[in-house]
């Protein structure tokens, strides 16, 4: 009979973290200018103590902080898509689908638009309007979901979904209503980005990141219960209201963190926990860290390429661009679909 | 396994409303042993479900408790209640990605206080569930990919897997042939009488309860028409008005309970079975 032992477990999340860590070996050889700064150049400059030279600088304040912003991204993804996609018990499921995102949009929005030019703790002023309006729409969720305690999960989705449509109503009205320079920033910041802006803008989001990481791969045995239904759940004694809200505030609000700081990066949070799924089983145990670790490698890996790409793009048409990246969400569809599409032809169905 | 002490669960004169308006239960009583098999049997929207859904801690009564050897049920901690009391839905949804296996190891939840993986004797527990109900043989197939029957086999392990005192059941036979019926109800009865387990089983089957039962609670409308032995119950004059049905007696040789036949809707007398809903 299959089940998880101590030795798969272990083999697995061991496996995930290596790949973890030889990113993390390689991220400060890679970027844009990668023929200015190598990774020799980047490593022996760590070696020699050298901490004022470029290679340094370029190596690891710019380099490895971009990939640190794009692990905590992918990583917090990861998990919050496996964890919707359990408690929703739907494939379809992902961070944004409360509408987190159309809030966080909605808010930075509003700051492009007010033209609001400060900043907090290296936040930027966007960052901080986005993370209020992502708290905002959780908040009306919340509400509603305590005024009606019957409230199932397909409610609750319904309520997810519609202050999402709201939040976008309100952005189309409001770039009806915005100059060309102010709409061209909103739909760049749209596409999502881990432009460096290096560790000032990750080391906050941290603090809120690190707790929901830990309290939501806690819930893995009790969404393990979930998957077979309210009733067994609640009958072998989890507590499913406990179980649900922390599921939905903490998923929530790491998600809203990670779009104030990047954007609505899209795809990962959709398709990686189901390539997890699809890989390693849907057992919560497995499936939550794998996919919170699999989504950081993706997302970094991802962000190499859009950097390397459009280095490319630069060398073969000679010109420097205005941006050193493609925008990060089309790179991931682009990476991603493919790899999705030839693992569900090979494996099969998610309904199974 | 061997018998322990033996268990009582018991409703005592439980109500439950809904929405405080309309009572779905109304001082509804039945005491569960070790040992005992009820079958409660009854009209649609009888109330049948909501009794079992109160002796599982499901729902919290709105008048009368249900206690588990003298302790109500709401002064005790779930796991603990989780590891007296297993309880089987009608419908278990289906879980994506779940190994029939996989299912039955979910049963141990209460059993495995905070450790984070199976140890063998959770695995020891599944297997010789899965032996008792057959359904080894697709351990590791998905319960996706099962036959209604098989997977309401394996929904059974799972219950049984979680070492239960008491076995609440609602209609685990619908949707299952004749032979996966009586299957299940010989399981049922092998419980019972081998390891003590105290049995409550919804069902709309008048000869499987009167065949595998020891004692049975008829309900209409949220309340207890009768209760006592299958010979008390399940009889045509009883069961006739209850159902607004003619029912025929047929003896069958060799067998003391004899099988029960609707064979007619009683015309003219038109109200209605259930709470009408």
């Amino acid at each position: 009979m299959r089940h998880l032992s101590a030795a798969r477990f272990w083999g697995t999340i061991s496996a995930c973290v290596g790949g973890l860590a030889v990113v993390l070996v390689i991220s400060p050889g890679i970027g844009t200018q990668w023929d200015a700064v190598g990774w020799r150049d980047a490593w022996s400059s760590l070696l020699a103590g050298d901490y004022d030279s470029m290679a340094f600088t370029i190596g690891f304040d710019l380099r490895l902080a971009r990939t640190l912003l794009a692990l905590q991204a992918g990583v917090t993804l990861g998990l919050c898509g496996a964890v919707f996609q359990t408690l929703f018990r739907n494939a379809l499921a992902t961070p944004y689908t409360l509408g987190v995102v159309n809030g966080g949009s909605l808010g930075a929005l509003l700051a492009v638009k007010l033209g609001l030019a400060w900043s907090f703790l290296g936040l930027t002023s966007v960052s901080i309007a986005s993370f209020l309006g992502s708290l905002i729409v959780i908040g009306l969720i919340l509400l509603i979901t305590r005024a009606n305690r019957r409230m199932g999960t397909a409610e609750l989705l319904l309520a997810g979904v519609t202050m999402g449509l709201f939040c976008s109503a309100m952005m189309m009205l409001v770039t009806y209503l915005s100059n060309q320079r102010e709409t061209f920033s909103i739909v760049r910041w749209m596409m999502g980005s881990l432009e460096a802006l290096g560790t000032q803008q990750s080391a906050p989001s941290l603090v809120l990141l690190l707790p929901s990481w830990i309290l939501l791969l806690l819930q893995a045995r009790g969404l393990n219960q979930y998957l077979l239904g309210e009733d067994v759940a609640a009958s072998r004694g989890v507590n499913i209201r406990r179980l649900q809200l922390t599921c939905l505030i903490f998923a929530s609000l790491a998600t809203a963190a990670v779009v104030a700081v990047c954007g609505p990066i899209g795809f990962v949070g959709l398709v990686v926990p189901q390539m997890t799924a699809l890989m390693l089983g849907r057992d919560c145990r497995l499936l939550l860290p794998a996919s919170a670790l699999i989504g950081g490698v993706f997302l970094a890996m991802c962000d190499w390429l859009s950097q390397i790409a459009m280095g490319l793009w630069a060398a073969i048409s000679g010109s420097a661009s205005a941006s050193a990246s493609l925008p990060i969400g089309v790179v991931t569809a682009i990476v991603g679909v493919p790899i999705f599409l030839v693992l569900l032809y090979r494996r099969g169905s998610f309904a199974e | 396994m061997s018998k322990r002490t033996p268990t009582t669960l018991s409703a005592e004169s439980v109500c439950y409303s809904f929405d405080g308006r309309r009572d779905f239960l109304v001082d509804v009583s039945l005491t569960a042993t070790s040992g005992e098999c009820w079958g409660i049997v009854g009209p649609n929207g009888a109330g049948k479900s909501t009794l079992l859904r109160l002796l599982g801690a499901l729902s919290k009564p709105s008048g009368g408790t249900v206690r588990l050897d003298g302790v109500s049920l709401e002064a005790m901690r779930a796991t603990e209640r989780a590891m007296r009391i297993a309880y089987l839905p009608q419908r278990v949804p289906a879980a994506p990605g779940l190994t029939a296996g996989e299912v039955v190891l979910l049963g141990r939840y209460p059993h495995r206080g905070l450790g984070l993986f199976e140890s063998a004797n959770d695995v020891a527990r599944a297997r010789d569930a899965m032996a008792l109900t057959e359904t080894a043989a697709f351990a590791d197939r998905r319960l996706a990919s099962l036959s209604g029957g098989e997977a309401q086999r394996v929904h059974l392990a799972a219950a049984l897997a979680q070492d239960p005192e008491v076995l609440l059941l609602d209609e685990p036979t619908t949707a299952l042939d004749w032979r996966h019926q009586l299957a299940i109800f010989e399981i049922l009865r092998r419980m019972a009488d081998d390891r003590g387990v105290g049995v409550v089983v919804v069902t709309h089957d008048m000869n499987l309860a009167g065949r595998y039962c020891d004692r049975v609670l008829l309900m209409n409308q949220g309340r207890s028409v009768c209760q006592g032995s299958v010979a008390d119950v399940l009889r045509p004059e009883v069961l006739a008005p209850v159902f607004d049905v003619d029912v025929t007696s047929i003896p069958i040789e060799g067998r003391s309970v004899a099988m029960l036949v609707p064979t007619d809707t009683r015309r003219g007398g038109e109200q209605p079975g259930g709470t009408g809903k």
